[in-house]
Parts: structure tokens; sequence; C-alpha cells
């Protein structure tokens, strides 16, 4: 997308720097030029929601690095050094463990909001498979990260993951030895997890910066999934998107600090506060709730090696998405059986998600057996069939019209 | 909204209502805890009872030191319960802990505690203290409150929840009956605890002008005294979060002005 704005600075340092390295222009651009369809909703903050969430967490996360030993006979004491004697310590790590939360909070509503308007579909298959590439790095570096303090959770489910690699036929088992760089989690797993979950959102980073370019290219999608057709549909990034972000901005913090003062537990499990212990195991094994629909889909399958290729297929498939639906029109507002469908696909991953934290018997077995085949229903045959019977409804002839309409 | 979009969202929140129902009736299996409503749980004012912290800390030493160890405390980081300076060298100098290397002779000699000292243990290592308890060691309690669901509440409901079981009781204990050495608790997950019940009438004597020493009074005590200790810096962070809660919601407040303004002149509504 070209710029509307031309960039022109007047300061002669930046002049000079930009000619060399146009690093100046590419800021405004980005964030300052940038056009976008005038009619995004609130929906539309959270990509940039996600991206002030992983600066709180490196920016936390190095300073917890300055104080934490990754030694298995000293992290959970390290942590707790934290908490009672840096100073500000228990702010920072309680940011930082919240942040993860509300990281994925952020993210997945970002998720959904693709899913509704068919942000997936071309031209931006690239941008969100791009997106689902960052999703999966956080899977892993918060997965590593909740190892660290050490507590009886951090080696469980640690245990309980990693065993999973063990079933893959033949190097399976090869998998697992590197993992744990041994024959059980013990130092070396801790040791290696606390090296990659310093590296990893670094490369987040790094595959956030080929998102926002990749969206750049097409610009961004609307609620009416409809293109842009022209500078009348459009407005610039600054000042009407910096104005709404701040606000959200804002708002996210405010919610984000009232559950990091008044309830920064709940959203952890009590058995973190005791130390690991490789001599009891828990009663019950729970990963973060950020995990648990895939855990549901994990363990509703009755077999190992099945159970772990669902739980990845569940969201490789996400991959496929732009192919599997194949209606022209993007917005779900305008498909009206899809529509209904997308809350029941949110009902299902809720639904999951219940399931993930509770034992997989009885009634609860059932539902998540049940809702992980619609899980794989909804995307393998729903929307493909879907996207070729749905008498979708008329569009509106542009954006601006639409605009004007609902404005008039 | 269109009324599909109401219909939906009415759907989700039975998703959620119902499942989280079945969660709340699978949980029923220990009684509710009796005690609840703790100064440090409020939201605005949260505190610590000091006085009643101070009363636990005195039950802690007396009674549940010779079992437990607290060891994330130092004696300095008492004054967080408003003990004094000449207080804190008293208690610290009451505990007997391994001092450093004899300068010469190399030799670690005992010697009596001092403010910078952390509490020590009763017990060298975790096998001595299953060797005095009957197989089972007593876990560490600087972090108990926050390792347990219900937090001072599940700990008051530990100590004053001793009985003698019913036949009823029995059913739901494994194996039907309490093993020996083994005591009745329809707090702790499974009914049976190896704790003796460690509070008794008079087992500790109040100083003048303290409330009765009944069993109730200390185990509110030692809960609150525990609650602290667990997260010592709880008021620090509640009355931090207000201010932060208010300055958040004044900025929202005018960041929403603004970008109404905003909209207005660049997009006309
Ligand atoms: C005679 C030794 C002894 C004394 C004294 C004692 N305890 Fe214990 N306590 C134990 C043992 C042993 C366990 C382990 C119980 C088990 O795992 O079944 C335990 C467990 C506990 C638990 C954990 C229960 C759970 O949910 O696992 C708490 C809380 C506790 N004690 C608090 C106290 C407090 C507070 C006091 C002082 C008022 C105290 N104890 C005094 C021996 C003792
Ligand atoms: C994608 C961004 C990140 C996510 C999602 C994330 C997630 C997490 C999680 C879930 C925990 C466990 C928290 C707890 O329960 O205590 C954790 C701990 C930790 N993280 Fe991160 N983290 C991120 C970035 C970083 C970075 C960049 C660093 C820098 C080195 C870092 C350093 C640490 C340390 C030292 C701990 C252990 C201390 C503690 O447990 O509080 N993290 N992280």
């Amino acid at each position: 997308m070209t710029s509307t704005r031309p960039f022109e600075p007047k300061n002669g340092f930046v002049k000079w720097f930009d000619r060399q390295l146009p690093l100046f222009s590419v800021m405004h651009g980005a964030l300052v030029a940038y056009p976008t369809p005038k009619n995004l909703n609130y929906w539309w903050s959270f990509g940039s929601l996600a991206g002030l969430m992983l600066g709180v967490q490196i920016i936390t996360g190095i300073i917890l690095a300055m104080h934490y030993t990754p030694h298995t006979a000293m992290a959970f004491a390290s942590v707790e050094h934290i908490m009672r004697d840096v100073n500000y310590g228990w702010l920072l790590r309680y940011v930082h463990a919240n942040g993860a939360s509300f990281f994925f909070i952020v993210v997945y509503i970002h998720i959904f909001r693709g899913l509704y308007y068919g942000s997936y579909k071309a031209p931006r298959e690239l941008l969100w498979m791009l997106g689902l590439v960052i999703y999966l790095l956080m899977m892993a570096t918060a997965f590593m990260g909740y190892v660290l303090p050490w507590g009886q959770m951090s080696f469980w489910g640690a245990t309980v993951i990693t065993n999973l690699f063990g079933a893959i036929p033949f190097v399976g088992e090869d998998i697992r030895t590197l993992l744990w760089g041994g024959f059980s989690v013990d130092n070396p797993t801790l040791n290696r997890f606390f090296s990659l979950h310093y590296l990893l959102p670094f490369v987040i980073a790094g595959v956030a910066i080929l998102h926002i370019w990749a969206l750049h290219i097409p610009g961004s999608n609307n609620p009416l999934g409809i293109d842009v057709k022209g500078p009348q549909d459009q407005i610039d990034f600054h000042p009407y998107h910096t104005a709404k972000d701040a606000f959200m901005v804002s708002l996210l913090l405010l919610i984000f600090f009232a559950v990091v003062c008044f309830a920064p537990n709940y959203m952890g499990h009590p058995d973190n506060y005791i130390q690991a212990d490789p001599l009891v195991t828990p009663p019950h094994i729970v990963p973060e709730w950020y995990y648990l629909p895939f855990y549901a889909i994990l363990r509703s399958i009755p077999d190992k090696l099945m159970g772990v290729v669902a739980m990845f297929a569940a969201i490789l498939i996400l991959f496929a998405l732009p192919w599997l639906d194949k209606s022209k029109v993007r917005s779900g507002t305008f498909r009206p059986i899809f529509k209904q469908f997308f809350w029941v696909l949110v009902i299902d991953v809720i639904a999951l998600g219940f399931v993930g934290a509770n034992p997989p018997e009885g009634a609860w077995l059932i539902i998540g057996r049940v809702a992980t085949a619609y899980y794989f229903f909804h995307f393998l045959i729903l929307l493909p069939v879907l996207s070729r019977v749905e008498k979708t409804r008329p569009l509106p002839e542009s954006i601006s019209q639409a605009v004007l309409a609902k404005h008039a | 909204m269109t009324k599909k979009n109401i219909l939906a969202g009415m759907a989700l929140v039975v998703g959620l209502v119902i499942p989280s129902l079945a969660f709340a009736a699978n949980e029923g299996e220990e009684p509710k805890h009796p005690k609840q409503g703790w100064p440090h749980e409020k939201i605005i004012g949260a505190h610590y009872d000091r006085a009643a912290a101070q009363r636990g800390f005195q039950i802690y030493k007396e009674v549940c030191h010779a079992c437990h160890s607290l060891n994330l405390i130092a004696f300095r980081q008492l004054e967080g319960i408003g003990f004094s300076e000449p207080e804190i060298k008293a208690i610290a100098a009451s505990f007997t802990v391994m001092g450093e290397p004899n300068m010469e002779t190399g030799d670690v000699e005992e010697r009596p505690g001092k403010p910078f000292d952390y509490i020590p243990s009763t017990f060298a290592n975790p096998e001595a203290a299953a060797a005095s308890n009957n197989g089972a060691v007593p876990p560490d309690l600087s972090l108990m409150v926050k390792a347990r669901e219900g937090g001072a509440s599940y700990i008051y409901s530990i100590l004053t929840g001793y009985r003698e079981p019913t036949a009823e009781d029995l059913k739901h204990v494994s194996g039907g009956k309490i093993p020996d050495g083994a005591h009745f608790n329809p707090y702790k997950t499974g009914h049976v605890i190896a704790m003796p019940p460690p509070l008794a009438e008079g087992i500790v004597t109040y100083t003048e002008g303290q409330p009765a020493a009944s069993v109730e009074q200390m185990a509110y005590d030692v809960s609150t005294f525990l609650a602290w200790a667990a997260e010592p810096k709880l008021e620090q962070r509640k009355h931090m979060g207000f201010l932060i809660v208010a300055f958040l919601l004044i900025t929202s407040g005018l960041l929403f002005w603004s970008y109404k303004r905003i909209s207005k002149q660049v997009l006309g509504h």
C-alpha cells in the first residue's frame, strides 16, 4: 500500500540518516501514514495490544533473569527471593506471570477476530500463517517459562508434555532425551528451557515484524470484508488509530493491573507454590489455562500417539484454513450460516477448555469427545461444504458508502 | 448487534455457566470453610491483623516449630508484622543457629540467632523429620497459605477441623478406617492427616490484655501469621493497585474522550 502522506522530514539529522538508511520513513509509513480502512472496529486494536504484551514480557523477563537462578536446587528459592527481597520484585514477577495469560487472552481474541471476518483469506494467507507461527512460538515460550519457577506443576507439567514426544514412532525417544538433556526432567532440562525461554521471545519479535510487513502489503481487512476502492475508503493510522489504540491500551492495562494487584494467583495453580518433588505426583496435573482446549483434545483420543497427532493437527489445520474455506465473501457479517457456526466453534473451544481442566472420566470424557469431533468437523467438513452452498447476503458497494449509510 | 448475535451471546454464556456448575458440583467433597473474610483478603484497606499475626508467631514458635520449618523467613522480616527492633533481637536470640566457621580452627559452633539469620528448622533433614513423625514429613509452612486452595481459611479449617469420624465419614476414607498414628480431618484431601491435632486449650499463654487462647483464637492467629509469611508484600501490592486502577480509570476516560474528538475531526463521526 502506498502511503498517502509522503515522508518529508525537516530535521537535518533525520534527513541525513534516512537517505542512508530509511528507518524513519519505514516507521513513518507504518505508524503515521499507514492507510487503513475507515470502518475498523475495536477488535482491530488487539494486534497493537498483542505487541504491547510482547514488549511487557520481554522487559519484565530480562529484569527477572537478572535475579533468577536456573538450577533445580535454587530456582524455586530464587523466585521467592524475587518476591520478597528484590525491590518491586513481586510486581515484576506477577506482571510477567499474568502477562503471559493476558498475552494469550489478547492473541485469542485477535485470532477469533480473524476467523469471524475472514482475515485469513486471499490476499492475506501468508499474514495469517505468520500469525500462527507466532502463536506456536508463544505456546513453546510460555510452556518453558512455566517450568522455570520449578514448582510441582512446573515439574509435572514438563514431565507430561515432554513425554508426549516419546510417543512419536522411531525418533520419539531421541527427541525426548534431547528435550530432557538426560533421562528425566532434571537440571539439564531446566537449563536448556531457561536458555530457550530467553531466546524465543526475540524470535517472536522477528516473526512479528514479518507479520506486520505482510500486513502492510495488502493492508488491513475490515468488518465488511470488502476491498478498499480508493482513498475515500481510508484513513491514516495517525492520529485516528494512535488515539483509538491508546485508549484500548489504557483499558487493557486497567484490567491487567486490577488482576496483577488484586488476584495475581487467580490464573495460577496453588501446587506451583510447592517446590518440585520428583517423588510426589500431584493428584491432578493440569497445564496452564491457555493450553486446556488442546490438552482436552489430546486426552479424548484413547490412543496416546493418535492423541498427540490430533492435538498438533488441531493447530496445524488452521494453516490450511485459507484453502478449506473457499467462500469469496470474507466477513461473517454477510454469511448468515457461517456466522451461527462461528459461535458454535467459540462455545466448542470454551467447552474443550473446561474439559481440559477436569479429569478425563464420566461426562467430561463424553463432552470432550463430542467437542473434539466437532472441532475437526467444523474445519474439515463444515467450512468446505458451507463455502460452496451458502447463500451470502449482498455486499455493500464500498466501505465509504456503508459508513455514510450507517451514520446518515 | 443483531438479534442473532444476541442469541449467540446467550448461548455463549450458557456454554460457560453449565460447565462451571458441573465443575463446582464435582468439588463438593470437602466441607465449606467455616472461617471466611480475612482483613487481608479485602480489596480496599487490605491489611494483616498485626496483633493476631504477632500472637500467631508465638503459636508458630511454641507449637508448630517443633515439627514445621519456615525457611523463607528471616528474623529481621518480622518487622513486617510490627515487631520492634529490640523485640526482633530478643526473638532471634531465643533461637539457636549454626554459626560461621571459626577463623582459627574451622569448627562450626552453635550461637544465639541474630536478626539477619533465617528461622532455623528443628530437623536437620527431611529424613529426620519423617523419623520423628510416623514417616510423614511436616511440610515447610512459608508458602502453605498460597499452596492450598482456600488460603488462610484452609489452614484455619485444618487446625479446627479435627473430630471423631462418624460411620458416614469413614465411608469417604480410603480403606474405610483411619490408619494407626493418623487422624481424621474432613478438610484434608482424602480426609486422613498425619499431623496430630496441634492446638488445644491452654497450650500457650497469651500475654496480659490479649484475647483468651481458645483453639479458634489460636487457629485464627497462626493462620494470619502464615498468610503474612506467604505474601509479605500483599499490603503494598493492594494499596498500589488501588492507585494504579484509579489512575488508569481517569486516563482511560480522558483517552476515550480524545479518541472521540479526533474521530469527529478526521472521520466526521
Ligand atoms: C507433631 C508434629 C506437628 C506439629 C506440632 C504440627 N504439625 Fe502440622 N503437620 C505435621 C505433619 C506430620 C504433617 C503432614 C500431614 C500429612 O501429610 O498428612 C503436617 C501438615 C500440616 C499442614 C498441611 C496440611 C495439608 O494440607 O497437607 C499444615 C497447614 C500444618 N501442618 C499446619 C500446622 C500448624 C499451623 C501447626 C502449629 C499450630 C502445626 N502444623 C503443628 C506435623 C505437625
Ligand atoms: C513471549 C514472551 C514471554 C512469555 C509468554 C513468557 C512466559 C513466562 C511464564 C508463563 C513464566 C512462569 C511464570 C510463573 O508462574 O512464575 C515465565 C517465567 C520466567 N520468564 Fe518469561 N515469558 C516471556 C518472555 C521472557 C523473556 C524475554 C525473558 C528474559 C530472559 C523471560 C524470563 C523469565 C524468567 C527469568 C522467568 C522465571 C521467573 C518466574 O517464574 O517468575 N521471559 N515466563
